[in-house]
């Protein structure tokens, strides 16, 4: 792997030509970055070259897309929000590469399913999970979760309990309705009152309940829990 | 391994008298035909529910209704080795009509629930459910906005049986303490009114 | 006020531009799932029927959407190693040692993992790859009709569960790949469990093939259904045996080895047909050829220790508690606050009984993974599945969902 291990590295003779060097060389101004860790080679691009720089690295060999993805950096100001992460993978030569582009809140990012068909249900995903769009994607639709859900779960924002707890104050409906169990009754019946850890709850049931749904609405009241 | 009643939502009741459920409503348990018959001095309708008794949790016929992980371990159970089919549970009815038994096995999402409570309304009477696992009793490992707390927010549950996964000894444990509960009572109350959903 | 499941799809529509101009009642849309016995698990498939023919088919997932990734965030690494086991559930070996790869190559401890751990991770994937083969061979002939198959998989996925109930106690989420290494120390009785195995299993597989590759029933619903081709598979992404029976010569542990495998000798069986049939003698294959990893690797299984020594990541053995002090508080800090990696980020891939399971974490420097994305194999299996549907027969979907081996706790997440 010295292909992707010589872009940080000081090294006395001079090395054959990367396809970073010849990235850098066509895209001049689309290369943000640079990094390698662990021996994999990162590229960060300007949200508008990646679908140029993505086609020119499937013609370079990088024929296969691992994995499409994104991170959220909320703290970020200086560049967009996300991260999209790019991976491909040479089946030929078994290199890979990996790409990032920054894409702000409301951003569009251009979808990637004219070179890869395959990048559909992962664009849907990020925009399910993140709330980022993709101009051009042929079935914009939310994948996970329900159809009309509100919020993008995967944000650092959304709490990890989400808003549907407790009062039921999140923009979704709420669709339990709260049966418990069923009673055992005849000869015999077995409801095992004795070994509450709330034995302590005077008539067994209400209070208990209230103090379940105190819990959740603290909980959600906190953001994120642990 | 397998408790038969989540404690704090016992309703303590006495069948024909007035009692205030868990959730606070009036209500009073009918005499049922078939209890009054098991209870009765009159030895051909006392044997009759007898019979009832033993016909009804000798062939509980389960729905398939595997969700995630608990699933696998719900079909090793009706491998060879544990063989769910000695406790009458022979066949796993897909159509949900045909079932008396709902073993919800595995994690509840929030897509899923309205789903989850059509198949239970779809059953007909008298019907049970299991909550195999610890996702379907209370969530599991998974407390986040995506899993439903317990699938006793959506449908009533007789039996909850712990672990993740359960091992099939505790599939057939949880399903053998559902027979002794059909026993008991052959034909089960009628579901509990729903809460007020903005009280979820 | 529940949220509807989808009653506006299921009206008829008489404005599809299907069929010749007919009778626009001809076209049926059906919901197959989420809660049917073939979908395995709660995949919703909306067909759009023309008599028995396909015309359209529309995936609709996220029934057992989990919020694991986001779920990993709140976990130290080595809590969110139990989450994993639950992604791909018949397989969660796989998952542990894909994540397990991932942190250690992300704290650049990947050389330091001992032997005995590297060659009985091997062993213990294999025989995970084995069962979950087992598994999918059985319900796929219980959805076609071979019951009996489905009841002799299962016993012999039994004697592979009591080895991981040997080694873990636990029979299916063992969590037992561990960062590291090992969580726990092969027991002296697993070399002779396996071999028991290991010995018992040839003639199970010339059972199952006695059973149904020339079965004429099988091979009538299976051959030249579902034809993928070599580059529908690159476009969409695919990998495994599905990639394999579609000519793509292609095997991670092979071609891009981790934990040891280059020194493992196995063929990579692979076809050119693409069809179900050719799916199924591929995974078949597969099964004698993780049968010969595991004798060799199980001959090549050296003593010695089971796990990196690294108190600063790896909790100390539970008996030196009570008596070292170094190891008490190691435990303490690992188990409160966890082991801090550097900031950076790394991609794992491996080879999952399903295709190519990829881990992707990014790390702040901090306790918890900032963020955990698992490429699983059965997503874009899914994906994939209306170019196997449209154009066959109603009957064909049932086959070619057998034969694509999803796991919706991997697609969903």
């Amino acid at each position: 792997m010295t292909e992707q291990t010589t872009v940080e590295e000081q090294q006395p003779e001079p090395l054959p030509r990367t396809i970073l060097d010849d990235l850098r060389d066509l895209f001049p101004a689309a290369v943000q970055a640079t990094a390698s860790f662990r021996a994999e080679a990162t590229v960060v691009v300007a949200l508008d070259s990646l679908l140029a720089v993505l086609a020119y690295i499937k013609g370079r060999g990088y024929n296969y897309l691992e994995d499409l993805t994104a991170v959220d950096w909320p703290e970020r100001e200086e560049a967009g929000r996300f991260d999209l992460v790019y991976q491909l993978l040479s089946l030929a030569t078994q290199q890979t590469i990996r790409l990032k582009t920054q894409v702000a809140e409301d951003e569009l990012a251009p979808t990637i399913t004219t070179l890869w068909p395959g990048a559909n249900w992962f664009e849907r995903e990020i925009s399910d999970l993140f709330g980022i769009e993709f101009s051009g994607h042929p079935d914009p639709r939310r994948l996970f979760m329900p159809e009309g859900w509100q919020g993008y779960p995967l944000r650092k924002d959304y709490p990890i309990i989400g808003y549907e707890r407790g009062s039921g104050s999140g923009a979704n409906p709420p669709v339990v309705h709260q049966y418990g169990s069923r009673p055992d009754q005849g000869p015999g019946a077995n409801n095992n009152a004795g070994w509450s850890p709330l034995a302590i709850a005077p008539a067994a049931g209400t209070r208990a309940k209230e103090i379940n749904r105190e819990g959740d609405e603290r909980a959600s009241q906190s953001g994120q829990g642990d | 391994m397998s408790v038969d009643k989540r404690h704090f939502r016992t309703a303590v009741g006495v069948e024909g008298s007035p009692f205030l459920d868990e959730f606070g409503h009036a209500g009073v348990l009918p005499a049922m035909p078939m209890q009054a018959a098991s209870n009765s001095g009159n030895i051909i309708t006392a044997n009759f529910g007898k019979f009832v008794q033993w016909a009804r949790s000798s062939s509980v016929w389960p729905a398939t209704f595997g969700l995630a992980c608990c699933a696998i371990e719900m079909m090793a159970t009706g491998g060879s080795r544990h063989d769910i089919s000695r406790f009458g549970s022979e066949l796993f009815r897909a159509s949900p009509r045909q079932a008396d038994l709902m073993i919800v096995a595995g994690r509840l999402s929030t897509k899923m629930a309205p789903v989850l409570r059509q198949i239970y309304d779809q059953m007909p009477d008298p019907k049970w459910v299991i909550s195999m696992g610890a996702c379907a009793s209370s969530g599991g490992i998974f407390d986040n906005y995506a899993i439903i707390q317990g699938v006793d927010r959506v449908v009533p549950v007789d039996v909850y049986i712990a672990g993740c996964p359960p091992t099939p000894e505790a599939l057939m444990h949880g399903l053998q303490m559902l027979q002794e509960k059909i026993k008991r009572n052959p034909t089960p109350p009628p579901d509990p009114a729903p809460l007020d959903p903005s009280r979820a | 006020m529940a949220i509807d499941v989808a009653s506006e799809q299921l009206t008829v529509q008489s404005d599809q531009p299907y069929g010749d101009g007919g009778d626009p009642r001809r076209i049926t849309k059906i919901n197959l799932g989420p809660q049917h016995p073939s979908t395995h698990g709660v995949l919703r498939l909306i067909l759009t029927l023309e008599g028995e023919t396909v015309l359209e088919c529309v995936p609709d997932v996220g029934f057992l959407h989990t919020g694991i990734e986001k779920t990993a965030e709140f976990k130290t690494y080595h809590q969110a190693l139990t989450l994993t086991d639950r992604m791909d559930y018949l397989a969660p070996l796989s998952n542990n040692l894909g994540y397990s790869l991932a942190v250690e190559k992300l704290l650049g401890m990947t050389e330091k993992i001992p032997e005995r751990a590297v060659v009985g991770r091997v062993v213990l994937v294999e025989l995970q790859r084995i069962a979950s083969h087992l598994v999918w061979l059985g319900s796929s002939a219980l959805d076609l009709g071979a019951m009996s198959v489905f009841l002799y998989c299962m016993q012999d996925r039994e004697m592979i569960l009591d080895i991981f109930e040997l080694v873990s106690g636990v029979r299916l989420m063992t969590s037992y790949i561990a960062i590291g290494g090992l969580s726990a120390d092969l027991p002296a009785e697993f070399v002779a469990k396996v071999q028991q195995f290991v010995d018992h299993f040839p003639a199970r597989i010339q059972e199952y093939h006695n059973l149904l590759t020339d079965n004429e029933i099988w091979k009538e619903r299976t051959i030249g259904v579902g034809i993928l081709s070599q580059q529908q598979v690159i476009d969409y992404c695919l990998g495994g045996p599905i990639a394999r029976a579609s000519g793509l010569d292609w095997d991670l542990r092979r071609d891009m080895p981790y934990c040891g495998y280059d020194h493992y000798s196995f063929n990579v069986p692979t076809r050119t047909e693409g069809d179900a049939y050719a799916r199924y003698r591929v995974r078949m294959d597969e099964l004698t050829e993780s049968h010969k990893i595991v004798q060799q690797a199980l001959h090549a299984l050296p003593g010695g220790p089971w796990r990196v020594d690294d108190p600063k990541i790896v909790p100390p053995p539970k008996y030196e508690i009570g008596t070292s002090m170094e190891a008490l508080i190691h435990h303490f800090k690992l188990f409160t606050a966890g082991f801090r990696p550097e900031a950076g980020e790394v991609y794992q891939r491996i080879e999952s009984p399903r295709g190519m399971l990829g881990f992707y974490i990014v790390s702040d420097g901090g306790p918890r993974p900032y963020r955990m994305h698992v490429r699983g194999p059965s997503f874009v299996n899914v994906q994939a599945l209306p170019l196997l549907m449209q154009g066959g027969m109603l009957a064909d979907v049932v086959a070619n969902l057998a034969s694509m081996d999803f796991i919706l706790g991997e697609v969903d997440r």
